[in-house]
């Protein structure tokens, strides 16, 4: 006999209860002085013996009824031993129930998703269980949301569970969600332990599948099997892998490009396939037509869309459906603005517009006629150094500080506070340089790299060439494809050395430099960094053609128009893209606060769902929205308000798109004890002969207890009766 | 006025003569408001009843006024025409010193006392006080010379609880010593033996004498309510007894109630009244009840 859960036989001692009670009663004396003695010798002499029998059976009885019931809580069970086919004959298991929640679950057979076959599969196993059997169950992705978090009889809670659990945008990882359960089962014996898995198998979520055997070997009384469903092999799929905007600002009426990748997780090549971008849910405003994408390859088209107005907007990009829709479509929020300043410092008064040092930078900045730069989004002001002095440059997106010489005390400070509240500056050297009050002066604090020597390679009749290939950093990124052209042909006749700065290891958060460019002998052409919640572009060479032909190259202006959109932008993508779950929260305007806010979610049919009022955290206000797990783009209103006031999007993770199964050789040789017939299998249940049942009987016990009591309740009013 | 503040059942007042002498006067006054027969006249010099005259018989009780009317001699027959002496015999016992309140029935017993003594001398008879315990141990002769109240109050006050119970040696002694017919008060918890207690009655019923027994007994003693774990500590040297009483509630009483049967039975058989003094009965309601009785029986 062992016990189901022995911790409950430390309620033995409560047997100790009647005893203590009753020695207490008896240390507890009054006395009184007697007169009447006589009659209680007599009566005493008449009842003694009987008296101390009837109060022994009575405390032996309540002693009884107290072990009872310690024993029946305990879950006492009748040959322990009895698992595996005794436990398929009916016995209890004590079981964790893995769900597979990933991404990849969603996959249908054009009748039932993989899910669906995962919880028909377990309602099958929960029939098998015999009776006193207890079940948990943990929907697992990369992250284990334990629903019924410890074993319980109540199995009509758990198919509950099951039914209402839905495949997430996430991956999976079964390292976690197996120690987990192996900790959720450790504290119970006696019955059959049992952890059972209904995945599809995918691979991305076995990556760590060596581990768990090791894990399996330190809890020999935990077995684990895998219950595969759908097929046995990975099934073809067609997935947006990637939909990443071009670094440009977003702007009203101004076109913005996307970058759409799709991959064919497939075995046979995919033709044809008609990619569409659509805004805020409308119907598709641009599409492009893949012609071919062979199997395990990918293949990205750049699609544009126009903002009509300013304020937060989303973004789909979608391809056909197929078997596994999820992955067939995927977004991204932005915020559009409407107007931005730009104000170019310029180190030196020119007589002529074309002799001035920041002329090129204002057209690249301004790529219209004339004519059109009113209602153009971005306006650029040319400024002096005096300048930054009296202006207000919160005010300003953007200040670039083309060949400006040293900057005093007071302006290096507001420069600096100018970056840290979220501006961005860019820097070209030029003539009036001085290196010394780059590197060690006032502006030491803010540029991503320190000026080396000046390289003049012109003299010689020479010249740098920069990189043609091979741009880590995603402003240049789009060069690496050469139907954009190249950089390769920008040259220059002087430049400075620029040396990144190390991070300081003290520091966490330490802004790190990145290299835009570099030259062709691998010397960086344009430094970056973030600084505060702005960010700082130093490039080697002016901004004027007297030093390079930059300002002249065709790539000039799309080249100043990402790293605008780059250094802009900031965090703002990081915070308007969340993994699904995540939460997202977005300050808005302070007179907001108390107000309703809706969320037009991605399964809501574009209708507005209540979700919350605007808090107030830290004086900011607040939307706080937590219920993420669909993947697509979510748009908050306040309510009333015709225009978003916040947008963001959920972004499955793409690893999930590759559908390629884990062998299923791999994932039976898991199973701990093969030995050991599957509860599941009914045959097994039927051809085993039932020896060695494990049967409880705490139910018995506690019917004996009840009856004990009953039977003490009627001595104690018989005696008391008697006395 | 200083009486009107002694609390009739004040176990400190009784234990002073003058207070007890007061509380007994105040008790006896209250019942006596509107009353002017007493009720102890059963030896008043009044006729009693005819008999036909037999030889021998005293010519001067001849009632020659029924001889002149019917020709026929008869005799008048009267009660005895001298005072009575009621003789009280109050229980000094260790067993007396039980209260479940403040008031023993000792306490009780004295203020009992004290009201009869008082009544009986306020109506010109004699009474002597007798205190035992395992003999007659405080005595005080028969007088009725009512200036004694005082006296007999301060003695019966000095009262303290003696050693064990002998109830039927004091009985027998007071029967040997009482030589005319008399009232014998018996105020006592009759604890003791029973059987000596019986002969000792019936000798003085023998005698004459009109016997009337106070059984003074606590409430806690008839219902026996303890609960929890009980150590008795016996008075009178019974060695110490620790129960449950809830368990031997029932026989207990049981035993008890014999015992009250038994008493009542032997004052009935002996022709004497039986009279349950509950110490949580105040003792003018004791009192008064039996001398309604008392009236009522002699009216009959």
């Amino acid at each position: 006999m062992a016990f189901l859960s022995p911790v409950a036989l430390a309620g033995l001692g409560a047997v100790a209860a009647p005893v203590a009670i009753h020695l207490l009663n008896k240390f507890r004396v009054k006395v009184v002085r007697w007169g009447a003695m006589q009659f209680l010798q007599e009566s005493l002499k008449k009842n003694q013996r009987r008296l101390q029998i009837e109060d022994l059976i009575l405390l032996i009885l309540r002693c009884l009824i107290v072990a009872l019931l310690a024993f029946a809580f305990a879950r006492p069970v009748i040959n322990p031993g009895g698992s595996g086919a005794a436990a398929a004959a009916g016995g209890p298991t004590m079981a964790v129930l893995l769900l597979d929640q990933s991404a990849s679950m969603g996959q249908s057979d054009g009748v039932q998703t993989r899910m669906d076959l995962a919880k028909a599969a377990a309602n099958k196993l929960l029939d098998k269980f015999g009776q006193g059997s207890q079940a948990a169950l943990f929907l697992v992705t990369d992250r284990v949301n334990e629903v019924i978090a410890r074993p319980t009889e109540n199995l009509a809670l758990v198919r509950r569970a099951l039914d209402v659990s839905e495949p997430g945008g996430r991956t999976s990882d079964f390292l976690s969600a197996i120690r987990l359960a192996l900790d959720t089962l450790r504290p119970f014996s006696g019955a059959q332990k049992e952890i059972v898995i209904f995945t599809d198998g995918q691979s991305a979520a076995w990556k760590q599948i060596d581990e768990i055997k090791p894990l399996l070997d330190a809890n020999p009384d935990v077995r684990l099997r895998v219950e595969p469903v759908g097929g046995d092999h990975g099934e073809d799929n067609l997935a947006i892998t990637a939909l990443v905007p071009e670094n440009m600002v977003p702007a009203a009426g101004q076109l913005f490009g996307c970058m759409v990748e799709v991959s064919n997780f497939g075995s046979v090549p995919v033709t044809g396939v008609r990619v569409t971008l659509s805004l805020n849910e409308d119907a598709p405003c641009d599409e492009a037509v893949i012609e071919k994408i062979d199997p395990g390859q990918k293949s990205a088209v750049r699609l544009n869309v126009r903002f009509a107005q300013a304020g937060y907007q989303t973004i789909r990009a979608a391809i056909p459906p197929d078997r596994l829709p999820v992955d067939n479509q995927r977004a991204f929020a932005v915020q559009v603005v409407d107007q931005m300043r730009a104000a170019i410092v310029e180190g030196t008064q020119a007589k002529t517009k074309q002799d001035r040092d920041g002329f090129f930078l204002a057209n690249a900045l301004v790529p219209v006629p004339q004519a059109r730069r009113v209602e153009y989004y971005l306006k650029v002001d040319a400024v002096q150094p005096s300048w930054i002095d009296e202006a207000d440059l919160s005010r300003q997106e953007l200040i670039a500080l083309c060949n400006v010489g040293t900057l005093s005390a007071n302006q290096a400070k507001k420069l600096q506070k100018y970056v840290n509240e979220g501006g961005a500056l860019f820097v070209f050297p030029g003539a009036n340089t001085n290196p010394v009050d780059y590197n060690n002066g006032s502006l030491k604090d803010l540029l991503p790299a320190t000026l080396g020597p000046l390289n003049d390679p012109g003299k010689k009749g020479e010249l740098a060439a920069w990189e043609s290939r091979g741009y880590p950093h995603p402003v240049t990124a789009l060069w690496n494809d050469a139907k954009t052209g190249s950089l390769g042909t920008v040259r220059a006749s002087k430049f400075y050395t620029l040396k990144p700065k190390t991070p300081d290891p003290k520091i966490a958060d330490a802004p790190k430099p990145l290299t835009v460019v570099r030259y062709s002998d691998s010397s960086p052409a344009i430094v970056e960094w973030t600084l505060g919640k702005g960010r700082v572009v130093l490039f080697s060479s002016s901004a004027t053609t007297q030093w390079n032909n930059l300002p002249i190259h065709p790539n000039f202006v799309p080249l100043i128009k990402r790293l605008l959109g780059y250094a802009t932008r900031r965090d703002q993508q990081g915070s308007l893209t969340l993994q699904p779950g995540a939460v997202f929260q977005q300050t808005v305007n302070a007179e907001l606060v108390g107000r309703e806010f809706s969320v037009v979610r991605p399964d809501s049919k574009g209708k507005p769902r209540l979700s919350g009022k605007v808090e107030l955290v830290n004086r900011d206000a607040v939307v706080r929205y937590r219920d993420t797990e669909t993947t697509g783009p979510y748009r908050v209103f306040i309510s009333g308000a015709d225009r978003p006031v916040a947008a963001f999007a959920v972004q499955m993770d793409p690893q999930e798109s590759n559908l390629a199964v884990m062998p299923a050789e791999r994932l039976a040789a898991l199973d701990n004890d093969k030995s050991k017939p599957a509860v599941a299998g009914a045959e097994t249940r039927e051809s085993k002969p039932s020896v060695g049942i494990r049967r409880e009987f705490w139910g018995a016990l506690l019917w004996v207890a009840a009856l004990g009591a009953l039977l003490e309740m009627l001595l104690a009013h018989k005696f008391s009766i008697a006395r | 006025m200083a009486t009107e503040n002694v609390n009739l059942l004040d176990p400190e007042a009784v234990t002073k003569g003058e207070a007890l002498g007061l509380i007994a006067r105040r008790i006896v006054e209250g019942y006596r408001v509107g009353e002017h027969r007493s009720p102890f006249h059963g030896f008043a010099i009044e006729f009693a009843q005819h008999r036909e005259y037999s030889t021998g018989d005293d010519l001067r009780h001849l009632d020659w006024k029924v001889l002149g009317r019917t020709d026929r001699y008869f005799i008048k027959q009267y009660e005895q025409d001298t005072n009575y002496v009621a003789h009280l015999l109050i229980d000094g016992s260790e067993s007396m010193d039980y209260g479940s309140g403040s008031l023993t029935k000792l306490h009780y017993a004295k203020v009992l006392g004290a009201c009869l003594a008082h009544v009986i001398l306020a109506q010109r008879d004699a009474v002597a006080l007798n205190v035992f315990d395992t003999q007659i141990r405080e005595r005080i002769a028969r007088t009725d010379n009512p200036g004694k109240i005082h006296e007999i109050m301060q003695r019966l006050a000095a009262v303290e609880p003696g050693t064990e119970t002998n109830l039927s040696r004091a009985v027998q002694d007071l029967a040997a010593a009482v030589k005319s017919r008399s009232i014998i008060i018996v105020i006592s918890d009759l604890f003791g033996e029973e059987e000596g207690f019986q002969k000792g009655i019936e000798r003085l019923r023998f005698q004459g004498s009109e016997v009337i027994v106070f059984h003074v007994l606590d409430p806690y003693e008839m219902e026996f309510p303890f609960t929890g774990t009980v150590k008795f500590v016996g008075l009178e040297g019974a060695p110490e007894l620790q129960t449950t009483p809830a368990s031997i509630r029932k026989s207990y009483l049981k035993s008890f109630n014999d015992f009250r049967e038994r008493m009542i039975g032997i004052c009935e058989r002996a022709d004497s009244h039986y009279v349950l003094a509950n110490t949580a009965v105040p003792v003018g309601e004791t009192l008064s009840q039996y001398l309604a009785f008392r009236r009522n029986y002699r009216t009959r």
